[in-house]
């Protein structure tokens, strides 16, 4: 909950964080290491210096850590936690459903946990149709990130108009998973084709209209190819995680981008997300909420981030998306304190 | 003879990542450079480890072109550092290879890396026209006037522009503009798009006229590619400046800056 001068309250909604483990011991060689180098350069380039991490409790930080970062100091509500799986980079993978759900497990009421799945995987593989059915069954998903650039054995990524993935796009309709969070990063494979294409959501979003394909840091960095695509298509959305950290190092950078996403989508189908643990949530909000944009970007783009706009991308979009009443939930919390260690933080 | 390292370097300066549309010497990729007789070796970094193979290879091949066109030079060798697949690149490149012949089972071996070079020509196209244009506009040339002018019609004086709108009316004064011009009509003649004194000066990038009242609707598009363009430079060299230039870590300035007006 984030509280206004004047006293509004701000329901918070953190729709793309990681409960990840990257330590050296489950690296699988440079693959891992490189992977969570890559990440920590982001997190120390574009995080204000007094809130960068040591490498060490960046590669592996506690279901505590996290607890702390989001609902005690970050302003979060709620959190939604996207798989990624990365087993060709990590033994035991980087936040599988299965890693992600010990937040869950801890905090039940704040958590909305995704899953996953990888049309390689086929039937039965550990990301495939009956994996998909029973993160169902157990854990009642509502939606599912995908990672199109995931190395999987000689393959190294999928599109998502693959003719293979289009059976667990049918299931998730059946399923009721109609949240599908899509990671528009660097594919490798085909290797001569432009790695971050957007153009294969355009043809799911247009195949399954039951669905909702949330765009990850909004296309970027095809962000003009992105914003036509969520234009022409109703059911895409843009998720700010790496676009807001824009908001510190280069603010107008991140009021022009906001200017465009505006612009293009509107205030209904953006969501505000951290990333965590590539960035801490509380700078992000902060800013945010102290943000206004040039007024000779208001004038040319026509649109404004007002506290209702701003409300709507801090958490009532993705309430609106996994069905939560705000009002309700707000009640809820509030009898519910967040237990570190066993004991309050003021406790302890 | 030997070939002399500010050649090499001028060389460097003519190879630009793709997707960035800029010089890798001013985004701070090139490293260590050795010359030993004829023979020159080039080191650089790319921003990650997951920067996109195909781009890479592009570069590499293009600094070997550009730096074996150099007096003096015999061979060239072209190490690509920090990328997950720089061993392949390397070992291709400098044998001369293709991006299909290194890479045959990834790559389909119908397409060519020209095409997606030519896709990104055109966003740098597209963004250094909008920079030139939002820079007119924002000294309130009309848009009539915008797609009238001729490539003659405008003067260049210091870092700024002078504009001709008509022969019967006093100049426009467009302040800073001279560098934009510079930079939109170096990429007209990379895409071998008419640059002499009577050419249109604003064109697509097949070289039509645009219609003033279509203006606002092709910059909408444009301007998304050069935010984009902007945006992803000052990402890619804050990667590099936080790993490996750590005394810039917190330097936010970037080469995509000229595209950000206002």
């Amino acid at each position: 909950m984030y509280r206004t001068a004047n006293g509004r309250e701000i329901f918070v909604i953190d729709a793309h964080t990681h409960l990840w483990d990257a330590s050296p011991e489950n690296q699988r060689g440079k693959l891992g290491k490189g992977w969570i180098d890559c990440f920590y350069a982001y997190h120390k380039n574009l995080s204000p210096a007094d809130k960068v991490w040591t490498l060490e409790h960046y590669q592996h930080y506690s279901v505590e850590d996290m607890a702390r970062d989001l609902f005690v100091d970050g302003y979060v509500d709620m959190c939604i936690l996207q798989s990624t799986n990365l087993f060709e980079f990590y033994h035991t993978g980087f936040n599988p459903i299965e890693r992600n759900a010990q937040l869950k497990e801890s905090f039940p009421e704040r958590v909305i946990l995704n899953g996953s799945f990888d049309p390689r995987h086929g039937e039965d593989g550990p990301l495939g149709l009956n994996a998909l059915r029973r993160a169902k069954e157990q854990y009642d998903i509502k939606g599912v990130k995908l990672y199109t650039a995931e190395w999987h054995t000689d393959s190294r990524g999928w599109k998502l108009n693959d003719p293979a993935a289009y059976p667990f796009f049918e299931e998730c309709e059946r399923l009721g998973i109609t949240n599908i969070h899509v990671h528009k990063g660097p594919t490798i494979w085909p290797l001569d084709r432009d790695a971050f294409d957007v153009a294969d959501v355009d043809h799911v979003a247009t195949d399954f209209p039951g669905l909702t394909f949330i765009v990850e840091h909004c296309g970027l960095p095809r962000l003009e190819d992105f914003c036509w695509i969520a234009t022409q298509e109703t059911n895409v959305w843009g998720g700010l995680a790496v676009v807001m950290p824009f908001i510190h190092s280069r603010p107008r950078y991140f009021a022009e981008v906001m200017a465009n996403l505006l612009y293009w989508l509107g205030p209904d189908k953006l969501t505000f997300a951290s990333d965590y643990a590539l960035w801490t949530p509380g700078w992000l909000i902060d800013k945010f909420m102290s943000f206004e944009l040039p007024e000779d970007i208001v004038a040319e783009y026509g649109v404004r981030l007002t506290m209702e706009t701003k409300e709507k991308i801090l958490g009532l979009n993705a309430a609106r998306l996994y069905g939560i009443d705000v009002e309700t939930k707000k009640e809820q919390l509030r009898s519910i304190p967040v237990a570190l260690d066993g004991a309050t933080p003021a406790a302890a | 003879m030997m070939p002399d390292l500010t050649d090499v370097h001028r060389a460097l300066a003519d190879v630009y990542d793709p997707e960035l549309d800029a010089p890798i010497t001013e985004l701070g990729f090139v490293g260590e450079v050795h010359i030993d007789g004829g023979h020159v070796t080039v080191h650089y970094t790319v921003p990650t480890f997951w920067c996109a193979p195909n781009f890479v290879f592009i570069m590499s091949q293009d600094i070997r072109t550009e730096v074996g066109r150099v007096p003096g030079v015999t061979q060239v060798t072209v190490l690509v550092h920090n990328n997950c697949l720089e061993e392949d690149i390397n070992a291709g490149v400098n044998a001369g290879q293709s991006f299909a012949e290194v890479f045959p089972a990834d790559v389909d071996q119908n397409a060519d890396l020209e095409a997606l070079r030519h896709t990104f020509t055109v966003k740098g196209f597209l963004a250094r026209q909008d920079a030139l244009i939002r820079r007119m506009r924002r000294s309130d040339v009309a848009d009539a006037a915008i797609v009238e002018l001729r490539i003659g019609d405008v003067y260049r004086q210091g870092e700024d522009l002078l504009v001709q709108v008509s022969p019967w009316q006093t100049p426009l004064f467009v302040p800073l503009a001279a560098g934009d011009l510079a930079r939109y009509l170096h990429k007209r003649r990379r895409l071998h798009l008419a640059t002499d004194l009577e050419a249109w000066l604003f064109t697509t990038v097949d070289g039509q006229p645009i219609a003033a009242a279509n203006l606002d609707a092709y910059l909408r598009y444009s301007r998304a590619a050069r935010l984009n363009i902007a945006f992803n430079t000052s990402l890619c060299e804050g990667l590099l400046r936080t790993q490996f230039f750590t005394e810039r870590q917190y330097d936010y300035t970037s080469v995509g800056d000229h595209l950000m007006i206002g």
